[in-house]
């Protein structure tokens, strides 16, 4: 199952997805407006943006699910309307929340799907496609016996059954707990590693920050920013902020004089935070008075600029203050997000 | 055509592994069927009591009473007033009354036709006026042929019910076979794709280059061929454990039921196309079968039913379709004596599919 891809990284040219002018209206509502962007075979492409944003719209128009109201697609060298059949056999789709046949084993599944393509898998094809996703060990499990990480995992591995040019997978690890989140991660990872081109949506900062090379920011039908994650925060130019105790207290003057520092302000009880352009020589420059005057710096903590300050500063709104009602309308029962810390943190 | 074929497998593998299916659509009807026919059917009644109005006493008479009075199953009581026994018929004391007039050895004697009794009978529960009947038309045409030594020179004329011969399995079968077929077809096909619209597994397929029709057809004929297997298992337990008698071909009837079940897959498809989730089809689905059940001769004619619901009685597709399965299966009717029948089913099937494709959203 060598995924019939080019070489990953393919020069500039090598667009495996070329949108433009791409527009959807429901009624009245305009959810994708005039969006146009190119993906590049063989990269993780990020579209991120709050619910309601037109994220999976322009994933079902892509995928040939939904019609566009103006502007081209074109997947692979095909363009995707007015038929989009050719297309749809060369990509991998993921939807959000699809339950699967019940009484059906996941072995089974797969073969079901394979032969959606017109492919059939052997026994020995399927169990490499579920060891992919690390399900083998339940090939004879029942869909609806998976937990959530695993029933999505299953989703992907169906999204790979036909062996993709570009695989699509809209909002993989909502509603997974951190654990499984992070173990799907790797797997969409060695997916991308085996050559096959992911375009992937999500509302999770860190998931885009850790998986993708390019990210396309959508609020409200629009790109409002298209470039690499660490692009997208360095041209913020935001500062840091470094926030500490300290052993003992001393007047805040001490700290708006530490090298760097921008603002500098004092918590309730014994904490500080001082804002810095440069975090490091902050917190080398802090790290020096504190020794001078003998005191301990303690709880040491410094947030750096991430894709939560990017959608900030674009929309005036953070993506965890988003509560609304899915751009479909459906699921309710999504966990509420919680907002993100430190940039790139835990392990 | 692999993946039509892959596809029958598949969901005939998720209907054998769903218990709960299986039992509804293979147990519930011959539980049913068994049901009525244990509280209403022949054999199961136990013994009836029979007035004979004795105002002749000539051989044949006394021979007639006395087959009676050795016959299982029937308590005999004579008696010389007429009135007297139509009074205890009335009063529910016995369930029918048997007149031999006093010109019956007369007229047995002379070489005319059939000697026809007079025999009234308790038609408040056609169930025990079919044991009825049929005991005493038995019992009489044995006593005739034994004195006769001929074809039937003696048998009754019964007044109460038009059906001469009501044995209610007899009925009753073909109406459980009918209702078999409907909700096969309804469940398996509004219910599954419902269910599958909401799931959101039909927006998955959709992503896939696999014609719907693939999809859609493999369901549809494995909901036929279910309803297949239904029909035989209800027959042959009908047939083995109920005594009831099957004249119809085979081939004539599974095409009988074929057309009936294409047309309650299409009633499936309208369901599914304007549901839009399972509550709406579940309601849906309850509105639409349970009329159907009770008011299409299913379970009892609906000849006597009051004249306000023929229109009713008439308009509900299942009519049509229990009646097609009772004149093959019981009176072994060939499809050209219900061709109406099944016209009205294929012009039915027509109009709901219609309606599927013009409602039908696959999201």
């Amino acid at each position: 199952m060598t995924p019939a891809v080019a070489a990953p990284g393919a020069g500039a040219n090598g667009a495996v997805i070329s949108v433009s002018g791409l527009t959807k209206r429901y009624g009245d509502l305009v959810a994708v407006d005039s969006i146009s962007l190119d993906v590049s075979r063989g990269e993780v492409f990020g579209i991120l943006g709050p619910n309601g944003a037109g994220k999976t719209t322009t994933l079902e128009m892509i995928e040939g699910l939904s019609r566009p109201d103006a502007g081209t697609i074109v997947v692979d060298g095909l363009p995707v309307w007015p038929d989009p059949k050719r297309v749809k056999a060369r990509i991998g789709v993921q939807l959000q929340a699809t339950a699967l046949f019940d009484y059906l084993k996941l072995s089974e599944i797969i073969h079901l799907f394979g032969s959606c393509y017109g492919i059939r898998r052997t026994p020995a094809e399927i169990d490499a496609l579920l060891d992919r996703v690390g399900l083998l060990e339940k090939r004879e499990s029942h869909a609806d016996q998976l937990s959530g990480g695993q029933a999505q995992r299953l989703s992907i591995a169906l999204a790979l059954v036909n062996d993709p040019v570009v695989t699509f997978l809209d909002e993989p690890t909502t509603g997974l707990d951190p654990r499984a989140r992070r173990a799907l991660w790797d797997v969409i990872r060695a997916i991308n590693e085996s050559g096959t081109t992911v375009v992937l949506t999500t509302h999770y900062m860190e998931e885009a920050e850790r998986l993708c090379e390019r990210v396309a920011v959508m609020d409200h039908g629009h790109v409002m920013a298209l470039d690499s994650p660490r692009q997208l925060v360095n041209s913020l130019g935001a500062e840091a902020h470094v926030t500490f105790t300290l052993s003992d207290p001393v007047p805040l003057a001490v700290l708006c004089e530490l090298r760097g520092v921008s603002t500098c302000s004092a918590q309730d009880g014994e904490g500080y935070t001082v804002v810095a352009a440069d975090a490091q020589e902050a917190v080398v420059s802090l790290l020096e008075v504190a020794a001078s005057r003998g005191l301990r710096v303690e709880n040491l903590d410094v947030q750096g600029a991430n894709l939560e300050d990017v959608f900030l500063h674009m929309t005036g709104r953070t993506l965890s203050e988003e509560e609304e009602e899915d751009e479909r309308g459906g699921e309710s029962e999504k966990p509420r997000r919680r907002p993100f810390f430190l940039g790139g943190g835990g392990g | 055509m692999r993946a039509f074929l892959d596809f029958l497998k598949a969901f005939a593998l998720m209907f054998l592994r769903n218990r709960q299916a299986l039992f509804w659509t293979f147990f519930f009807p011959v539980l049913l069927m068994g049901l009525l026919g244990i509280v209403f059917g022949r054999g199961f009644g136990g013994d009836f009591n029979l007035a004979v109005v004795k105002l002749d006493d000539g051989m044949v008479a006394n021979v007639m009473v006395q087959a009676f009075k050795n016959a299982d199953g029937v308590n005999v009581s004579v008696t010389d007033s007429e009135q007297e026994a139509l009074k205890k018929l009335e009063d529910g004391a016995v369930q029918g009354v048997l007149v031999l007039p006093p010109d019956l050895q007369q007229g047995f004697a002379g070489q005319g036709g059939t000697t026809r009794l007079p025999f009234r009978y308790d038609n408040s529960d056609m169930a025990t006026a079919g044991q009825v009947v049929g005991i005493t038309q038995q019992i009489v045409e044995s006593v005739g042929n034994e004195i006769a030594k001929v074809q039937p020179k003696l048998g009754i004329l019964p007044t109460g019910v038009k059906a001469a011969s009501l044995d209610y399995l007899d009925f009753l079968v073909p109406g459980i076979v009918a209702l078999s077929i409907m909700q096969t077809a309804i469940f398996g096909v509004g219910g599954t794709l419902v269910t599958y619209k909401e799931k959101g597994v039909l927006r998955r397929l959709r992503a896939t280059p696999l014609p719907m029709r693939s999809f859609m057809g493999s369901n549809v004929l494995l909901r036929i061929l279910i309803s297949l297997v239904q029909m035989v298992i209800v027959l042959a337990v009908g047939i083995l454990l109920f005594d009831v008698t099957v004249n119809g071909s085979l081939l004539v009837v599974s095409i009988v039921a074929i057309i009936g079940s294409a047309c309650f897959v299409s009633l499936g498809f309208v369901i599914a196309a304007v549901s839009k989730n399972m509550e709406v089809a579940q309601a849906l689905m309850n509105v639409i079968q349970t009329p159907m059940m009770f008011l299409s001769g299913i379970f009892f004619p609906m000849n006597n039913a009051p004249a306000w619901i023929q229109p009713i009685v008439k308009i509900l597709p299942l009519t049509y379709l229990a009646d097609a399965l009772r004149a093959v299966l019981i009176d072994g009717a060939g499809l050209w004596a219900v061709r109406w029948d099944l016209a009205i089913l294929l012009a039915v099937t027509g109009v709901f599919v219609l309606i599927a494709w013009r409602f039908f959203r696959w999201e």
